[in-house]
């Protein structure tokens, strides 16, 4: 009765006037949960410069609630795989599993990765102006003239100041001996500011933060109580090259320089259907070409280097079992305290 | 300068809601209004945020006094007295004086921010761990001046507050502590305070009056708001010592970092008792003990700001959000912002000054209506404070449900310790408190070798020491002369 032609024409008309698949994240509200309450931190400035970007370009209506690790991992346990709840969060998300602060149903298996937002280079310790070492490595060869010494390094358990000091210990144990690596001291850390007044109170000799966030004390008329020097930073800062980097003063992790940045990836709810992370991925890369994000990001001194959630996957489940292939050769930090 | 003065004002009027809502804090309203502050410069932004901060911890006194229940954990104390004084028909009165005192309170820590920065700024870094754990501990001590007549049950109370604020997580080594396998997630972080805080004040209340029947309102038998005493200035004559000493208490507190408001107010609360030519009256509705509280509590307002601009660490959480709006603009709070920012230190003072005005216009003149609600049917009241209750405790951590249901479950606990005759007071002074207590105590002797000897060993512990002393045995006296009175058959 009617010719293919016909067929064919009404097929390419109702193709035609069919509305596009509508965008799953256009006109929605968002929450985006990050893994720690400060919002002094990398954590939430990181997500809420990609928040404004997000917004820019899913065309929806976001806001970041700083809820702390705890509520972040539970909410993306929890919360229904539909893309408007996920998480924007740092190296955390599986070191504090792989130091076994949580359990195994935090793994990354039991979330979908999305694509990663950016890095933050700054991770570093720093000492007192006064210190009678100038770098990491001068504090070894400190330690190693006099069996004595000690030196009381102040971080947090499971997280990335944990890894900085794991870092540290088994290339002081490789290199200098058991001994002396076992000279090192943990110190519970806390906030930053927790961690700068163990320093002031002399309850700790050297501590981990952010390299920014220590940089004001770093500077020249800085009261002597309060100033600070940067001794060991975990990768390069951009225009920074007068800084001790742990992979430049030799410091190795699995036997290749230690260079380590904090990566910023999206984690949404298992279960979270893949137009929902493709349409993030689209997202994620508009921000990565607009130099408005780039120009956001290094005025804090963080990197807008972003991935595709696939190959964002593939580089963390990477860089995590790197990691756990060093924290196999390092002891309990609780039996150096 | 009029639209600084325009978000100043809306800062205010927020902040004032924000501290009203049980549940809500001054800090809630920072962190909610943070990300939009990046839509101007950074002046108008502290503009909107010291409004928000100074509303936010003065707004807590009116729920302290018209309905018992402190809007903010830093307004604790402002209930003891102020309650008792609208259930005499003077909410009005009491919340002049408590809107005064908080006006005088922020004007005196302003000035200790405006002349005192640096020099107080090098004295903070010499109080460590050692001192901080027995500030804490000084803070504790008001728990027996409230237990006057039961000192024995409310020190009992006290450490029931402590043991239960060391549920959770012990962060010395991530290990859970007092917690069920089943509710690993829920109480990792511990119990939380604002859900317990007006779960055992209002909703214990609320089952009470259950029980009871329930009132037409919440006045005395026979009291009538138009027959009450007034407000007036002269409320203040004699008590100028009082705002002095609380408001300057206050402040100091808050450039403590890491020693809240609650211990500001509570300290406060109890040296005004300790000097007190009428100390029986207070916790039945003296003026001079919410004058205290109140002032104390916006004198830290200024002191928590401190060291934030000369050290870069915050002096309270509020202030540690007010960190995220420098940052946001590119600026960092440390030991050089002050020298390299004259301009925004001077800015900051100025919004400070406008945003106590503002504060102080905002509330005292439109009391009158808000102070009518003591008036209104208890019926109709208690759907509402019960639905802002739970509101609260669900914005407590973002919308966690099980802390509704820790809600009601303190809510029978408070009804519990009534009906057997154990204070609540003490018991939440204990759980605001246990906290910090345990973790000064653990930083203290860890960074000593875990040598006990450190508490005696510096002067200004030494002092403290003294003051601890001093204060336990005026209360135990007190306590005992009471005692001794009440079988002489003379009552207070």
């Amino acid at each position: 009765m009617f010719n293919k032609r016909f067929i064919a024409s009404i097929l390419v008309l109702v193709l035609c006037c069919a509305p596009a698949a509508a965008a799953v994240y256009e006109g929605q509200r968002v929450r985006i949960v990050i893994g720690s309450t400060a919002v002094s931190g990398d954590s939430y400035m990181v997500a809420d410069i990609v928040n404004r970007y997000l917004q820019k370009y899913l065309k929806c209506s976001s806001k970041v609630d700083p809820i702390g690790a705890n509520e972040a991992f539970a909410t993306i346990r929890t919360a229904a795989p539909d893309g408007m709840t996920f998480m924007i969060f740092h190296d955390m998300t599986y070191l504090g599993v792989l130091f076994g602060s949580y359990g195994p149903e935090y793994d990354l298996e039991n979330m979908v990765i999305g694509p990663r937002v950016g890095q933050n280079p700054g991770s570093c310790f720093a000492a007192k102006k006064n210190a009678p070492y100038k770098d990491l490595k001068e504090l070894a060869e400190w330690l190693k003239a006099d069996s004595s010494r000690t030196v009381r390094l102040s971080v947090e358990l499971g997280s990335v100041s944990n890894l900085g000091f794991v870092i540290y210990y088994v290339w002081l144990k490789d290199t200098y001996g058991e001994n002396v690596a076992n000279q090192m001291r943990f110190v519970l850390g806390g906030s930053t500011d927790t961690k700068l007044q163990q320093l002031w109170d002399n309850n700790a000799d050297v501590i981990f933060g952010d390299y920014s966030s220590f940089l004001q004390y770093t500077a020249d008329g800085v009261d002597e109580q309060l100033a600070l020097k940067y001794v060991g930073i975990m990768d390069k800062v951009p225009g920074r090259d007068d800084l001790p980097v742990y992979g430049n003063m030799g410091i190795t992790m699995d036997g290749k320089p230690a260079y380590f940045s904090k990566d910023f990836l999206i984690y949404l709810p298992k279960g979270t259907p893949d137009e929902v992370v493709k349409e993030l991925d689209e997202a994620v890369a508009k921000m990565q070409a607009d130099p408005q994000y780039q120009e956001d990001m290094a005025k804090m001194t963080y990197a807008g280097n972003t991935l595709p959630s696939k190959e964002a996957k593939e580089f963390i489940y990477a860089k995590r079992a790197a990691i756990k292939k060093v924290l196999s050769e390092a002891p309990n930090i609780e039996d150096l305290e | 300068m009029l639209l600084n003065i325009g978000l100043a004002l809306l800062g205010t009027a927020v902040g004032i809601i924000f501290g009203a809502i049980p549940g809500m804090t001054a800090t809630m309203a920072v962190a909610v209004f943070l990300p939009m502050t990046y839509a101007f410069s950074l002046v108008p932004a502290l503009y909107l945020l010291l409004g928000l901060y100074v509303g936010g911890i003065s707004g807590g006194l009116i729920p302290a006094i018209l309905i018992n229940v402190p809007g903010t954990p830093s307004s604790v104390c402002t209930g003891f007295d102020g309650y008792p004084m609208a259930r005499r028909g003077e909410s009005e009165r009491a919340l002049k004086i408590g809107i005064t005192a908080s006006f005088f309170g922020g004007m005196i820590s302003l000035i200790v921010l405006a002349f005192l920065t640096p020099p107080l700024a090098k004295m903070a870094i010499k109080f460590s761990a050692i001192e901080k754990f027995l500030i804490i501990l000084f803070a504790m001590t008001v728990i027996a001046a409230l237990s006057k007549g039961s000192m024995t049950k409310g020190v009992f109370a006290g450490f029931l507050g402590v043991l239960l604020s060391l549920v959770g997580e012990l962060s010395m080594n991530n290990k859970m502590r007092m917690v069920p396998d089943f509710l690993k997630t829920e109480l990792r972080s511990g119990f939380q305070l604002l859900p317990l805080l007006i779960g055992l004040f209002a909703i214990a209340q609320m089952f009470q009056e259950a029980e009871k029947g329930m009132q037409s309102n919440n006045l005395e038998e026979g009291v009538t708001v138009e027959g009450a005493k007034k407000f007036s200035f002269s409320d203040f004559k004699g008590q100028w010592v009082n705002v002095i000493r609380s408001s300057l208490l206050g402040t100091f507190m808050g450039i403590l970092p890491g020693v809240g408001g609650s211990a500001a107010s509570l300290i406060a609360y109890s040296q005004t008792k300790s000097f007190s030519k009428h100390p029986e009256l207070m916790g039945k509705g003296a003026p001079e003990g919410l004058i205290a509280s109140e002032s104390s509590n916006n004198g830290l307002t200024g002191g928590a700001l401190v060291p934030l601009l000369s050290l870069g660490i915050p002096g309270d959480a509020t202030t540690a959000v007010l960190i995220g709006a420098f940052l946001l603009q590119g600026i960092q709070v440390g030991p050089l912002f002050i020298d390299q920012h004259p301009e925004i230190w001077n800015q900051i003072l100025l919004a400070l000054v406008t945003c106590n005005i503002l504060m102080f216009i905002v509330m005292f003149f439109p009391i009158k209506l808000i102070s009518q609600v003591v008036k209104v049917r208890s019926a109709r009241m208690y759907p509402v404070i019960l639905l802002m209750c739970i509101v609260g405790a669900y914005a407590t951590r973002s919308g966690v449900m099980f802390d509704v249901w820790c809600l009601l479950l303190f809510g029978i606990v408070g009804f519990v310790m009534n009906k057997i005759g154990l204070p609540t007071a003490p018991f939440l002074i204990g759980f605001i408190l246990g906290g910090d207590l345990e973790k000064y105590f653990i930083e203290a002797v860890k960074g000593n070798n875990y040598d006990l000897a450190v508490f005696f060993q510096r002067p200004i512990a030494l002092v403290i020491w003294a003051l601890i002393a001093i204060f336990l045995g005026y209360s135990i006296w007190d306590n005992m002369k009471g005692g001794t009175l009440e079988k002489m058959g003379v009552k207070d």
